[in-house]
């Protein structure tokens, strides 16, 4: 599913990436506040959501591959991750759906877990 | 690009933490090691990075290109380890709340680089720092109890002599030291290492000995005597000797990942 069809599922806001959401092809996602399971658990190519705003978020990114970031319950991504996001080329999205809420609606369009259980 | 690459990272830079783990990722892209080999040495320089960040006041990455693999040696001047084996359960944490912020601080960073390593070793001395040596097998991209570089493996390397016949040179090397002053050596230079000197005097082995080190190359070309000979045989100490110079002799350790203590 192509990013600009999930902006409009979440009624997103686009923060970064006009270019860019015709193009990402999302497949899979991973849902997480804490950067560290992220790097732990997820696999490349998954659609991150999380509420952290701090630009650790898009060097995470960058690390794993992850083909962008859905800031969920409404947060403003602090400006230094908007610059870095723009440099590396990272398409941003903001929701005011919650967590749980995102999820859903993605999984329930056909999204999949980035991984399905852990070990 | 050169076989080995430093890198200096600055603690409590929130900003640019993760900066030097994307530099290494272009670079392993540029070398066109397998992507999953990417992937793995690319977390485990973030989540060391972020501890250096998180905890230290500064440190550095060393990268080695090695012939099977990709080595990474952090070292941090920060607050060390107290309990190694607690800091590696998933979920031990000492993070503040600035870092847990941050995302981080969930106690997955240990267990995490460990998860993505071949191998990893740890020392760490609570109020001076933590040193992690960390292998990343590039020929497969399954694990394996890979061992650390041996001195046979630096004699075949740099063709140097073996004047111990017999002895054991299959240990493996926890780093060296390189010194021409035996109490300076005494002083700073630890179990298992290889000592590089210019000396023959044989109260090299002695100190050798005493501080139970790997081994010792003679650097420089000049050859010991029997005395010298003998005494590291009651020693127990490997003696290899070579013409190269004594700065050459450390530069050629480096490029097989062998490493200083400090």
């Amino acid at each position: 599913m192509k990013l600009s069809e999930i902006k409009k599922m979440l009624n997103a806001d686009l923060i970064f990436g006009e270019e860019l959401i015709d193009q990402v092809e999302v497949e899979t996602a991973f849902a997480s506040d804490l950067l560290s399971d992220v790097l732990a658990y997820s696999k490349e190519n998954a659609l991150f959501l999380t509420g952290l705003t701090n630009p650790q978020v898009i060097r995470t990114v960058e690390v794993l591959d992850l083909v962008g970031v859905v800031f969920v319950r409404g947060k403003v991504p602090q400006m230094e991750t908007v610059e870095l996001a723009k440099r590396k080329g990272i398409p941003l999205l903001r929701t005011k759906c919650i967590m749980f809420e995102t999820c859903g609606r993605l999984y329930g369009a056909g999204i999949k877990a980035s991984r399905i259980m852990v070990d | 690009m050169r076989p080995i690459q430093f890198y200096y990272i600055k603690g409590r830079d929130f900003f640019n933490a993760g900066r030097t783990s994307t530099t290494i990722k272009r670079h392993l892209r540029e070398k066109e090691y397998p992507p999953g080999v990417i992937q793995r040495v690319a977390i485990i320089a973030y989540e060391a990075e972020i501890n250096i960040v998180c905890y230290t006041d500064h440190g550095y990455f060393f990268l080695y290109f090695l012939d099977d693999r990709v080595r990474i040696i952090v070292k941090d001047r920060g607050q060390g380890i107290e309990d190694i084996d607690l800091a590696m359960q998933e979920g031990f944490s000492t993070a503040s709340d600035e870092i847990r912020k941050l995302g981080f601080g969930a106690g997955m960073g240990l267990a995490n680089i460990k998860k993505n390593a071949d191998r990893l070793a740890i020392r760490s001395v609570p109020g001076v720092g933590t040193v992690l040596e960390i292998d990343v097998l590039t020929n497969s991209e399954g694990r394996s109890d890979s061992m650390g570089t041996t001195l046979r493996e630096v004699m075949d390397r740099a063709n140097l002599e073996f004047l111990t016949d017999g002895l054991d040179i299959d240990r493996e090397l926890t780093g060296g030291y390189a010194g021409d002053l035996l109490s300076d050596v005494n002083a700073n230079s630890s179990a298992g290492n290889v000592w590089v000197t210019v000396l023959t005097h044989p109260n090299v082995t002695a100190v050798a000995g005493l501080k139970e080190l790997a081994g010792v190359i003679i650097a420089g070309g000049i050859r010991p005597g029997a005395d010298f000979i003998e005494k590291a045989y009651s020693e127990k100490i490997p003696i290899l000797f070579t013409e190269m110079n004594a700065f050459d002799v450390v530069a050629m350790l480096a490029s097989l990942g062998v490493t200083g203590n400090s």
